[in-house]
């Protein structure tokens, strides 16, 4: 086994696992709201970028902030239909309200793009580099450097902007925030939004390596629930490291035991974790420290 | 429904019950009638597994849709590799069940609602990638050839092979998942379910051991799921990963939460109302999953406590506007020197 | 920089039982209006009902009035734009932020000629805030929480200001410093209305009282006036054995 090409196949998987789960952990942290949605929203992504550029024959590089600009309005719906299950904080009815408006989002995309497979051609994605014994892609590389971007644009703006302010506020105490005269259904629709743009742009960076289809929600970011729980509820940098720790993972539970089962192990330690330290369910309110 | 004798309570049931049983054949009695009924026969017994969950526990478990799939897999299983009669499968399916619910209720013993219901979807992919995955479950293809419903005992044949004849079977399921669901909420286990929902502390001031109660209701509610998947393996005569799918976990959910919590008949109008709009008003397959996907965002946006709660108004606006009892001792004075009030 | 505060036909339910239902309750500009009770007495449902704020969801019914404005029914934050600044019971600060980003934290007030209390002037009224600026509100004490707490709401310029029970959990020293720095508030011309389980405290710096029980006004006036009432040496009796 090519154990550094496994370590860089892990450091890319990872890294896309870090930039899906993104939106995620904002949306779980600040609003605590489990997005059963996130999946659809992501495949949604996928499909725009495709779309456009079918329909209007602009590049990639041009498709990309098109989608993101699509799922930051999907976020924005999301947060007017259930901005009042939000303010009362009914966690249960939150959850499964996002499956049914995931439902939907996979009813209409099959709809509208049909049941075909289909690819989203990236430039990048055919370009390789080889650096002694690895390999990777233009693409690889390009997700990794933005997924970095991301966190490090999302660290800066929760601690040193006033909107971030807001959001770790929100956090921890929406009624307390509104004492400071703050009007928390705007703090909570930039949450919102973001959740959907970051999950389109990942989208747009990640789904070029395999072909896409409608059904494909669930099976592409179903790792993401792992990676923000295990990272802590909330952490910025906690979702990073756990995304990188479970991509490593995959990757060489994958090599060494067996490919198909790694969702399953994945999955029974998060079991454990959450058994064996509930606390890690709480969110902590304390954003990215 | 109460007031009334015993006995004239009773002969209305028996009209019910008769009225249902001709219900397809009211309809038209054709094939995809028969085939729809039977269909939401199987689909709301499945249902009732989460509605004791979720009225008699108030809990929302995400794991129903692997109970289903794990009596349809018994069943599969030990009528297609081992050749065992379908009696001994659906003992199978329930003990299967049983073990599967044993396993998670003690895992998620000191989960609460969150963190419960997380635990219950993570435990279902973990079933969904080992179902995909191993052989002995069929893997990815599945198991098919299940050879069609055979009940016979002795001499009484009780064989089923298209949906006319299925009906009873499907229906009888459906009475006997109604009636077990009603003499759970009346037993003794169901009461104290509902006492350590609605007041934990005080349930246990009261002996009640919260946590082997949970256990319990747990216990109860996964052979329901899996007998409906049991009698599910015979129709479709085929099993595979496709039972995990979220559309089986929405269906179930849509059509619990519609009617409200704890009607007993809530489900079974849930499911009918869903899975109608499947069979005779169908927009594809896509379609049907926008609607189903829209009628659950709609209820639990509008009316999240069910559609049975828009019959009562919440009573707090006619109090907010009362008046304060008018007795000399809260009567409003200002103190001056000198004056008492 | 001083607000005139009316309240008629409060009425403050949760679900079917009404927890607080108070006539009248006047705050004349520049004084300290003190509003004191046994536990229960629906005190904090009286002050959060009058900001539109609360952690449940009760039912408010009534007319409001700020300087002669009807403010009844405007959300929260935009009362507080405008002048009206709660502090509430407990939790008033945000434990995650830093005694600074607490301080910072807060929306522009609507008209800017109110006087504004800039964070100098906030460390100067409570100088161990300052020492403790890069500390997370999590790791301060009680008593300066409270600090914190009014701190913050002073950040918004406030023309009219709504304790609710400041001196819980702090030493009597503490209790003393803090009740005497929101009288000096007062005197420089803020319009204060505190409630305080704490009678004694209140009697020291309050200018006007109302008694509260089962949610309704039993008694008011002056200081002075009310200070030999029997009624208020009951509650002040109660307050000391409950």
């Amino acid at each position: 086994m090519n154990v550094p090409q496994q370590l860089v196949n892990g450091i890319i998987i990872g890294h896309a696992y870090a930039l899906v789960a993104v939106g995620w952990t904002m949306l779980l942290g600040a609003a605590r709201l489990v997005n059963f949605g996130h999946g659809q929203m992501y495949m949604i992504g996928a499909f725009v970028a495709w779309w456009f550029m079918g329909a209007t024959g602009l590049p990639y590089v041009v498709a990309v902030p098109f989608a993101v600009l699509v799922g930051a309005l999907l976020g924005a719906i999301m947060q007017r239909l259930f901005l009042r299950l939000t303010l009362s904080q009914d966690l249960v009815n939150l959850m499964i309200v996002t499956l049914g408006f995931g439902q939907a989002l996979e009813g209409a995309a099959g709809l509208a793009f049909g049941p075909k497979p289909q690819t989203l051609a990236s430039p990048f994605q055919a370009m390789n580099f080889h650096l002694g014994p690895v390999w990777f892609t233009a693409q690889d590389a390009l997700q990794v450097i933005a997924t970095i971007a991301v966190f490090l644009a999302l660290e800066f703006a929760l601690n040193r902007t006033s909107f971030g302010t807001a959001v770790r506020m929100v956090a921890e105490d929406p009624p307390l925030t509104r004492l400071g005269g703050i009007d928390i259904s705007r703090v909570y629709m930039g949450i919102f939004a973001f959740e959907g743009a970051a999950v389109a742009f990942a989208a747009t960076l990640v789904a070029p390596r395999t072909p896409i289809l409608t059904s494909m929600g669930f099976d592409q970011v179903v790792m993401t629930f792992v990676v923000v729980v295990l990272g802590g509820i909330g952490s910025v940098g906690g979702s990073y490291v756990a995304g990188l720790a479970i991509g490593l993972f995959t990757a060489l539970f994958g090599a060494l035991v067996s490919p198909a089962y790694t969702a399953a192990a994945v999955f029974a330690l998060l079991i454990a974790v959450m058994v064996l330290r509930p606390d890690k369910l709480a969110a902590s309110g304390n954003f990215a420290r | 429904m109460s007031t009334l004798h015993p006995l004239i309570r009773f002969a209305i049931v028996v009209a019910l019950v008769a009225l249902g049983f001709v219900l397809p054949r009211l309809f038209g009695g054709s094939q995809l009638v028969y085939d729809t009924l039977v269909t939401i026969a199987i689909f709301s017994a499945m249902s009732y597994g989460l509605d004791v969950i979720l009225s008699d526990l108030g809990e929302i478990s995400l794991f129903h849709t692997a109970f289903f799939a794990t009596g349809a897999y018994a069943a599969a299983i030990l009528t297609v590799n081992y050749g065992f009669n379908d009696w001994v499968a659906l003992l199978g399916a329930v003990a299967a069940a049983l073990l599967l619910a044993l396993v998670l209720g003690i895992i998620t013993l000191r989960t609460r609602e969150f963190a419960f219901s997380l635990v219950t979807y993570a435990a279902t992919v973990v079933c969904m990638n080992i179902a995909s995955n191993w052989d002995f479950l069929g893997g990815s293809d599945g198991i098919v050839g299940i050879p069609p419903l055979d009940l016979s005992i002795g001499p009484i044949e009780l064989t089923a092979g298209q949906s006319v004849e299925f009906w009873p079977y499907a229906y009888a399921l459906l009475l006997v998942t109604l009636y077990f669901v009603h003499r759970f909420r009346r037993s003794r286990l169901g009461q104290a379910a509902l006492m350590v929902q609605m007041n934990p502390r005080l349930a246990t001031m009261c002996g009640l051991d919260g946590n082997r109660i949970r256990l319990q209701v747990f216990l109860v509610s996964a052979p329901i799921s899996a007998l409906a998947g049991w009698l599910y393996a015979f129709q479709r005569s085929y099993v595979g990963t496709d039972l995990f799918d979220t559309y089986f976990l929405v269906l179930m959910l849509t059509s619990v939460i519609l009617a409200g919590r704890r009607i007993l008949l809530g489900p079974l109008l849930g499911t009918a109302l869903l899975l109608s709009q499947k069979s005779f008003a169908s927009l594809g397959a896509y379609g049907d999953k926008l609607v189903l996907g829209v009628v659950l965002v709609a209820i639990l946006c509008l009316c999240p406590r069910g559609l049975a709660s828009l019959k009562r108004k919440p009573a707090a606006t006619s109090a907010a506007a009362e008046k304060p009892a008018t007795s000399t001792s809260t009567a409003t004075t200002t103190i001056a020197k000198g004056h008492r009030g | 920089m001083s607000a005139r505060l009316e309240v008629s036909n409060l009425r403050v339910a949760y679900g079917a039982s009404v927890a607080v239902a108070v006539d009248e309750l006047l705050v004349e500009p520049g004084t300290l209006v003190g509003v004191i009770g046994a536990n229960g007495a629906g005190k904090s449902t009286l002050i959060n009902a009058i900001a539109n704020w609360s952690r449940a969801e009760p039912k408010i019914s009534g007319t409001i009035r700020m300087d002669g404005d009807d403010i009844s029914g405007l959300a929260a934050h935009r009362l507080v734009r405008r002048g009206l600044q709660l502090v509430p019971e407990g939790r008033g600060v945000f434990m995650g932020l830093t005694v600074e980003e607490n301080l910072r934290a807060s929306a522009d007030p609507d008209d800017s000629g109110r006087k504004a209390y800039s964070i100098e002037d906030v460390y100067a009224l409570f100088p161990s805030l300052h020492q403790r600026r890069a500390n997370l509100g999590g790791s301060l004490s009680g008593g300066e929480r409270q600090m914190l707490a009014v701190g913050r709401a002073l950040r918004m310029a406030p023309k009219l200001l709504l304790l609710d029970e400041p001196s819980i959990g702090l030493a009597p020293r503490m209790v003393s410093i803090l009740l005497r720095t929101i009288r000096k508030l007062v005197d420089d011309g803020l319009t204060v209305l505190l409630v305080e389980q704490n009678v004694n405290a209140a009697i020291e710096v309050t200018d006007t009282l109302y008694l509260l029980e089962y949610g309704r006004v039993l008694a008011s006036g002056s200081v002075a006036d009310m200070k030999d009432d029997p009624r208020i040496i009951e509650a002040y009796l109660g307050a000391s054995h409950g």
